[in-house]
């Protein structure tokens, strides 16, 4: 491709990417009848964001999506990475069963428990609770983390088991001390990506929340509505956007090599 | 100590529990968390359902796929959904696979921070997107009318979330923005796993452009990218977020995914919903099954 067609195509790349954003960043900093303007520059006014951050709404929102977040992930590594390596490590009868079964739950549609989940999690008191969206998300960290790390712990050579074996270590300490340092990779790579299917999370979360108090940031600004009738909301929708936006727009940032691995991994594996 | 008789040891020794021992614990959980929940969904999708917060009435029936039939709000979605996969997951493998040639032109430290840019719109939570490309597209106010405008290509703005032609289009083109990083990073790592000397050779034969990307870039890069389109697919046609976000009950722009849970929990239609759900898991599997046979053509042209 000649150089000024692939600096075009950069442009129009980047353009399309970066865009939106700056728009709303734009938009964030205009309240009152400048969010009319077209205009593509404005000068920085951090009103929205005082407003935001001045209210309990965004603060309790953030501390739902970090306690969602931070629970499902842990839980799904102590409860996959075993499972994960009995997968990928180990020949037993029925293994290929439970990876096909495996595979079949992460290619399910949320909405085809929809309605038993709704019941359960009624039954079980957890509904308009956080604690229903950990129980709720576990639906697609799991089988994702367990599936993800199976084929990390597979990539070992099996050589390193057996020789660990004759030298009289147990099977705890070899998953503790030989594979999981060495799988640590795989293990960043899947909570990453599982940090973020939470934090952006909506279906479970709009559907088993009620209240504010349970309130994650997605259904907290998908919520957010004009606080008068001439009034546009535009602006501080964008300022809470950007604020919740910015957790894994900086996870993308700092680890893409990571995510990036994790992500081919799901589909190369 | 031989008090333990040598076949019964045997058979001890040779059904090793401990795989099954690391697996349990998850599998225990995920038997609640999905087969549960699923096994319930079938239950309740087979079950009259009255509507508004009503327990099921006793008795197995097929009323709800009855219903479910006539609905034509449930077609529209039925519509909607396909329509709006099929053109998102087409134009994204289209462009991510345009976008991963680009790439690779680049050096390995200028391709990572590209890459690391390109991947932002993928780490945005789909409602913030939404609300963002709402607000961009507002008729009235919207910087793309305007720009539109602008540029003479419009003489008026376009009402483009409301106008129930542009609906589908307004997901398609949000999806788009969201979804193409990802198709972009996996068509990457399927071109890098071409070997350049089978480019090279075939270059120096004099091959152009053209017939190497159809004749080894493309035969080459489809296990991968294959893979990731189905994982696309199955993604778009469960998509909720962006209906449920920009249109919230609107019939125009509703999903299948969309269509069940404003019946759960709009209508308090758990069963109905879940006749809708089951329902939205034959079409998704229909769609799979037909995306498996479409792989097969180019090899049944090549052995015909």
């Amino acid at each position: 491709m000649p150089g000024a067609g692939r600096l075009i195509m950069l442009a129009f790349i980047l353009l399309h990417t970066l865009f939106p954003l700056y728009w709303a960043l734009v938009t964030s900093f205009r309240h009152g009848t400048t969010l009319f303007s077209t205009a593509l520059l404005t000068t920085p006014d951090l009103g929205n964001y005082r407003t935001v951050l001045g209210g309990p709404a965004l603060w309790r929102e953030t501390f739902n999506s970090v306690l969602c977040a931070g629970s499902i992930t842990l839980l799904s590594l102590i409860l996959g990475i075993p499972a994960a390596y009995a997968l990928g490590q180990m020949t037993f009868a029925g293994r290929k069963t439970i990876l096909v079964l495996l595979l079949l739950c992460s290619m399910l549609p949320p909405i085809a428990i929809l309605s038993g989940l709704f019941e359960l999690i009624s039954a079980l008191g957890l509904y308009d609770h956080v604690g229903s969206l950990i129980f709720a998300d576990l639906f697609f960290a799991l089988p994702f983390t367990i599936w993800l790390l199976s084929g990390f712990f597979r990539d070992l050579p099996a050589e390193l088991d057996d020789a660990a074996k004759l030298d009289g270590c147990g099977l705890t300490r070899r998953i503790l001390s030989i594979h999981l340092p060495l799988v640590w990779p795989g293990i960043a790579a899947t909570g990453l990506l599982n940090i973020m299917t939470c934090w952006n999370e909506f279906l479970f979360a709009l559907t088993f929340t009620l209240n504010d108090s349970a309130r994650t940031l997605p259904v907290g600004i998908g919520l957010i509505s004009a606080p008068g009738r001439f009034e546009l909301p535009f602006g501080t929708i964008m300022a809470a956007s950007l604020l919740a936006t910015l957790p894994p727009i900086l996870l993308v940032l700092f680890f893409q090599n990571r995510i990036a691995s994790g992500l081919t991994a799901g589909a190369v594996k | 100590m031989l008090t333990v008789p040598r076949p019964m040891r045997l058979a001890f020794r040779s059904f090793d529990w401990r795989p099954w021992a690391l697996v349990a614990p998850a599998m225990i959980v995920l038997a609640g968390v999905i087969a549960l929940p699923f096994a319930r969904t079938v239950w309740l999708a087979f079950h009259d359902d009255p509507h508004g917060f009503m327990p099921a009435e006793p008795g197995w029936s097929l009323t709800n796929f009855r219903t479910l039939l006539q609905d034509m709000a449930w077609w529209k979605a039925v519509g909607t959904t396909l329509l709006f996969a099929s053109a998102a997951v087409i134009s994204e493998t289209c462009a991510g696979l345009a976008i991963a040639g680009f790439l690779q032109g680049y050096g390995m430290r200028t391709r990572g921070i590209l890459l690391a840019i390109i991947l932002l719109p993928w780490a945005v939570p789909a409602v913030v997107a939404a609300r963002l490309w709402n607000w961009m597209l507002n008729d009235q106010y919207g910087i793309i009318n305007a720009l539109l405008v602008r540029a003479g290509l419009l003489h008026q703005g376009g009402a483009w979330t409301t106008h129930p032609r542009s609906m589908i289009a307004v997901m398609v083109a949000i999806d788009f923005w969201q979804a193409t990083p990802f198709m972009a990073l996996l068509s990457l790592a399927g071109l890098q796993s071409i070997p350049t000397d089978v480019l090279e050779a075939a270059r120096l034969d004099g091959a152009s452009a053209r017939q190497r990307f159809i004749a080894i870039t493309l035969p080459l890069v489809a296990p991968v990218l294959s893979i990731a389109v189905l994982f696309r697919l199955l993604d778009a046609l469960r998509m909720f977020d962006l209906a449920s976000v920009l249109y919230g009950t609107d019939t125009g722009g509703m999903t299948l995914s969309a269509f069940v849970q404003t019946q759960i929990v709009q209508f308090g239609a758990p069963g109905y919903g879940a006749a809708a759900a089951l329902g939205t898991l034959g079409i998704i599997g229909l769609a799979g099954v037909l995306y498996a046979m479409c792989l097969k053509v180019p090899t049944w042209l090549r052995s015909s």
